[in-house]
């Protein structure tokens, strides 16, 4: 299609409307310059009328005291003209102007006195009277442009649509002259693109198209009958060409095909000039372009390829059919790679025997070699292994076996030949196996297995045997190859082991020491017969079950910390711990533990303990022992140095007043000798009956105890002591359980609570109210008994350690004698309980006896 | 110092209130349904300086002033305008030609005043205070 501009309905329009539009933009720029003249020189001249009739307004005004016509005359300007001002100047007698009343009334007066001629037009008009001055009336030039557009608005749209109506009418009138023209000239250019069909319409108008369209359609009348009579004979011609062309391209191809799948390719050597002419397949097997001399000329002198040539030329000088395989080297993509080609050429010779062309086949053979090579290969190597090669047909008859198959049966090859492997099996042979074998081999699947087979000399011998059926290109089953090893020495081996691993397992099984293997979840796997039956497990099952429930708290909390260690690799000696049995006994266990490897990983633990059970109990016992020797012996020793100080102090005494008494002559003397003698005597048996209440409780210490209630035997004391209480004024408090019993020795009680009590009672502060409060409650298997005071109290910085020793007095008590408090503790500790105190100086002190309860 | 300012402002002024009030002496001021009987000097001053052009009753003010030739005139003048005849006219001058008042009514003797003021409803205007006036209603008084 021709482009728009090119057309000549447009070329015909162009002009016309370039025309309208240049007289429509004359007009309407000119226009508006002359009106605006023509409008101001109107304007001014009204403008001239109306200051006039303002001047005479204010004349009149003045004179005759009548302002209505000023009035109508200031109204009728502002009707008649759009002023920018109008205003009433005052000259003074020196000429200076002054506006004496403008109209706006804010407008300007430097404005009024000194307008912009450029953007205003004013006029004015003098007044005569007594006001000596000018009616100034001014407009703006914008005002008059407004107006004047507004006068033209509807000429401007008026042009407009001339404008765009005359643009559009001469298109239309260009289209219609110019559309015959357009008609035949589409039909001219069908025409000349063999579109003898189109319509050829009627045009109408100028004399000169209608003597061309006629002459068109004659034209193509013509020219549709010729193409008629060209198209039946091309038909023909063509249909013949495809059918001939079709037979070719398929011979050719089948041609191209056989020689492609078989590699095959055939060339020509024209030897009177040096030419070749490969065919495509032989050109592609070699890797050159048929069509490019220059590059087979430089395959064929190329040193890898020498041996070409010289069949060629040994062909040519003996005139005789030579076949041959040979390696040449081809170049493809610049990678170098050999190939296996089987050329035949044969010389073609004229009439005077002389050789002048020399016609060939090449056949890429490349594969096949390579099969060849391969099968010497693995030929050699089934022939030289050390490994017994045997393969059968399909009916399992020996077809080939390779040499060490000989050697180590000692057979000769034509005894085995045409056998089945049956020859081989020995006595000891597995039948099982052997069946095992036989089926899968029916099922034509692999088998490996281990058997024992004999030589011909009856000697046996293990193979790993390793059979493999055999298929042919098409899948079909051919035969078997049996790869068989000798491992008569391995079997030999693995029986020394197993017999080893045996002897060991039983050293183990029967060990003393409790051994077992974890797995690495910390699983039993194995435990020997001692651990079993020190836990107490006959019958159960262990295997699978988690170590961790026979441990007690202790060596668990142990096992978790170091387990980690023991899987990280490294054993653990000196491994003390606790197993608890089923029955509830605990086994303290002594040993080590080691981690189980296996390919460099740990898959496990061993651990091989020794039950201590005993020794810790003996070792318990020895200790209870000597911590009780160690206490008598303390208690034998102060005794002996109580004994020696207190019995040395009053023989002492006693042996002087008796020296003293044989001396004096005086009886009144000899009377207070005699008197202080008999003190000194009483007070030695006194210590005396001390010491031996003390030797009483130490030497009772297979006392029996019986249940006592603590209440009754508190409330038995203190009705012993009710008078002294009374007298001293002393306040009983009490809070014990009516129910608690403790196993006692009831004489032991009595005295301890008695010395208790009567110690509060006696180290009271006398300048408080006193009270003694008794108290007792259960601490585990024990009762707390507690007896507290507000009394004077013990520094137990200064006498802390001496508080329960003998003779030890805190106070200056008459009554305080330093027994009372060392028997208590005798007393107590004999029962199996203890006592400890509280006091502080001028507060009070509690003392707090456990005793072993009886419920 | 602060005294004698005071004391000359009361004295100068004595003299000028006392002259303004003899003015007024010397004319009555009348008007027809103005629905004023006592007016406002500075009420007054307003309408005849034809800033009020309406009555309360949205009746038109037609203000009547004597002509300037008239002996009335620089009476009227002093009184309400504070200037001579002239001045008055000038002031009328300036508002009709800015279109801002609608001119007064100016006639020569009191008796036409009267007359005009009498036929004509919302009119106002000054007489000669010794003229007699028939229609006492016509009579506003002047508050000081």
């Amino acid at each position: 299609m021709s482009k728009f501009h090119k057309n000549i309905s447009f070329q015909i329009w162009l002009p016309f409307s370039l025309a309208i539009t240049v007289t429509i933009l004359a007009v309407g720029f000119y226009y508006p310059k002359k009106q605006e003249e023509v409008y101001i020189s109107q304007i001014q001249a009204k403008l001239k009328e109306i200051a006039k009739t303002a001047a005479l307004g204010v004349e009149i005004s003045l004179k005759n005291d009548d302002f209505h016509g000023l009035e109508q005359v200031i109204d009728l300007a502002s009707s008649t003209v759009d002023f920018e001002y109008i205003s009433i100047i005052e000259i003074s007698s020196d000429g200076k102007e002054k506006v004496f009343v403008s109209n706006p009334k804010e407008y300007d007066s430097e404005k009024i006195l000194n307008t912009d001629l450029a953007n205003y037009i004013y006029v004015e008009h003098p007044i005569n009277n007594n006001l000596n001055g000018i009616v100034r009336l001014a407009t703006s030039k914008e005002s008059i442009r407004n107006a004047i557009f507004k006068v033209n608005a509807p000429v401007y749209k008026f042009l407009g649509t001339i404008f765009l109506g005359s643009i559009l009418l001469f298109y239309f009138i260009a289209y219609f002259v110019s559309r015959p023209i357009k008609i035949l000239t589409n039909v001219a250019n069908e025409l000349e693109l063999e579109n003898y069909e189109v319509i050829l319409k009627h045009v109408e108008g100028s004399s000169e198209l209608v003597d061309l369209n006629n002459a068109l359609c004659s034209l193509r009348d013509n020219l549709k009958a010729a193409k008629d009579r060209n198209d039946i004979l091309n038909k023909y011609l063509e249909e013949e060409i495809v059918q001939r062309t079709l037979d070719l391209e398929l011979t050719t191809k089948k041609l191209e095909n056989a020689q492609s799948i078989a590699r095959l390719g055939h060339f020509d050597y024209f030897i009177d000039n040096d030419c070749w002419e490969f065919s495509k397949s032989a050109s592609n097997l070699i890797d050159i372009n048929q069509n490019d001399q220059e590059r087979i000329m430089k395959f064929l002198k190329s040193p890898y390829n020498a041996e070409f040539m010289s069949i060629i030329n040994e062909s040519i000088n003996n005139k005789a059919l030579i076949t041959r395989d040979i390696k040449i080297k081809i170049s493809k993509n610049n990678i170098i790679s050999e190939i296996w080609l089987a050329i035949q050429v044969h010389p073609i010779v004229n009439p005077n025997e002389t050789v002048i062309m020399i016609s060939g086949t090449l056949q890429d053979i490349t594969k096949r070699k390579f099969i060849e090579e391969e099968l010497y290969k693995v030929s050699l190597v089934a022939e030289r292994t050390s490994n017994l090669v045997i393969i059968t047909d399909k009916f399992r008859k020996i077809t080939w076996v390779n040499k060490s198959v000989l050697e180590l049966t000692g057979y000769e090859e034509s005894e085995i030949i045409g056998q089945t492997p049956k020859i081989f099996q020995s006595e000891k042979t597995d039948i099982n196996k052997v069946w095992e074998i036989n089926e899968k081999l029916k099922k034509l699947q692999s088998v490996r297995d281990e058997l024992i087979n004999k030589t011909k000399d009856g000697t046996d011998y293990w193979i790993d045997l390793s059979i493999v059926p055999l298929f042919d290109h098409n899948k079909e089953h051919i035969g078997y190859i049996a790869v068989e090893s000798d491992i008569t020495e391995r079997k030999k081996f693995e029986n020394d082991i197993k017999e080893r691993e045996e002897d060991y397992r039983k050293i183990l099984e029967n060990s003393s020491e409790m051994i077992h293997t974890l797995d690495n979840k910390g699983n039993i796997v194995w435990a020997n017969r001692s651990w079993i039956e020190k836990m107490k497990l006959h019958n159960v099952n262990i295997k699978g079950q988690s170590l961790i429930k026979y441990l007690d708290d202790k060596t668990l909390e142990e096992f978790q910390r170091v387990l980690p260690e023991l899987y990280n690799g490294s054993p653990i000696t000196d491994l003390e711990c606790t197993f608890v049995s089923t029955n509830g006994d605990h086994l303290n266990l002594i040993g080590r533990a080691i981690p189980l490897m296996k390919n460099g990983e740990i898959i496990g633990s061993q651990a091989y303990l020794h039950d201590i059970t005993q020794i810790k109990k003996a070792e318990e016992e020895l200790r209870n022992l000597l911590h009780l020797t160690q206490r008598q012996n303390e208690r034998l020793r102060n005794f002996a140095h109580i004994v020696s100080h207190n019995i040395r102090s009053h023989s002492a005494n006693l042996a002087g007043l008796v020296r003293e008494l044989v001396e004096v002559d005086n009886e009144e003397e000899r009377n207070m000798f005699t008197n202080l003698l008999k003190a000194g005597t009483e007070k030695l048996n006194e210590t005396i009956y001390n010491l031996n209440e003390i030797v009483t409780i130490n030497e009772n210490s297979n006392i029996s105890l019986t249940s006592k209630s603590i209440l009754s035997e508190i409330d038995k004391t203190l009705n012993v002591v009710a008078n002294s209480l009374i007298k001293n004024n002393i306040e009983i408090i009490k809070e014990v359980n009516p129910d608690f019993e403790v196993m006692v020795v009831s004489s032991y009680l009595e005295s301890i609570v008695l010395n208790l009590i009567t110690n509060a009672i006696k180290y009271r502060d006398v300048n408080k109210q006193s009270f003694v409060k008794i108290n007792a409650e259960r601490t585990g298997h024990l009762i707390k008994l507690s007896v507290a005071d507000n009394g004077l109290g013990i520094d137990l910085n200064k006498y802390g350690t001496k508080l329960f020793g003998m003779y030890k007095t805190f106070h200056k008590h008459a009554d305080a004698r330093g027994v009372g408090l060392f028997i208590t503790k005798a007393q107590i500790e004999a029962m199996g309980g203890k006592i400890e105190v509280q006091s502080e100086p001028g507060k009070g002190t509690t003392f707090y006896v456990h005793l072993i309860s009886a419920n | 110092m602060k005294y004698l300012y005071i004391m000359i402002f009361l004295f100068g002024f004595l003299p000028f209130t006392k002259g303004q009030q003899d003015l007024y002496n010397q004319l009555n001021l009348i008007g027809n349904q103005t629905f004023y009987e006592t007016i406002n000097r500075q009420v007054l001053i307003e309408i005849f300086k034809g800033r009020t052009q309406y009555w309360p009753n949205k009746q038109k003010v037609i203000l009547v002033l004597p002509s300037t030739k008239s002996e009335l005139a620089p009476i009227v003048a002093a009184a309400v305008f504070g200037g001579t005849a002239g001045e008055m006219q000038k002031y009328w001058l300036s508002l009709v030609f800015q279109g801002r008042g609608n001119p007064p009514v100016f006639l020569r003797t009191s008796e036409d005043i009267y007359k005009f003021i009498a036929s004509n409803p919302g009119a106002i205007g000054f007489i000669k205070s010794d003229f007699k006036i028939e229609d006492k209603q016509l009579l506003i008084k002047i508050k000081q």
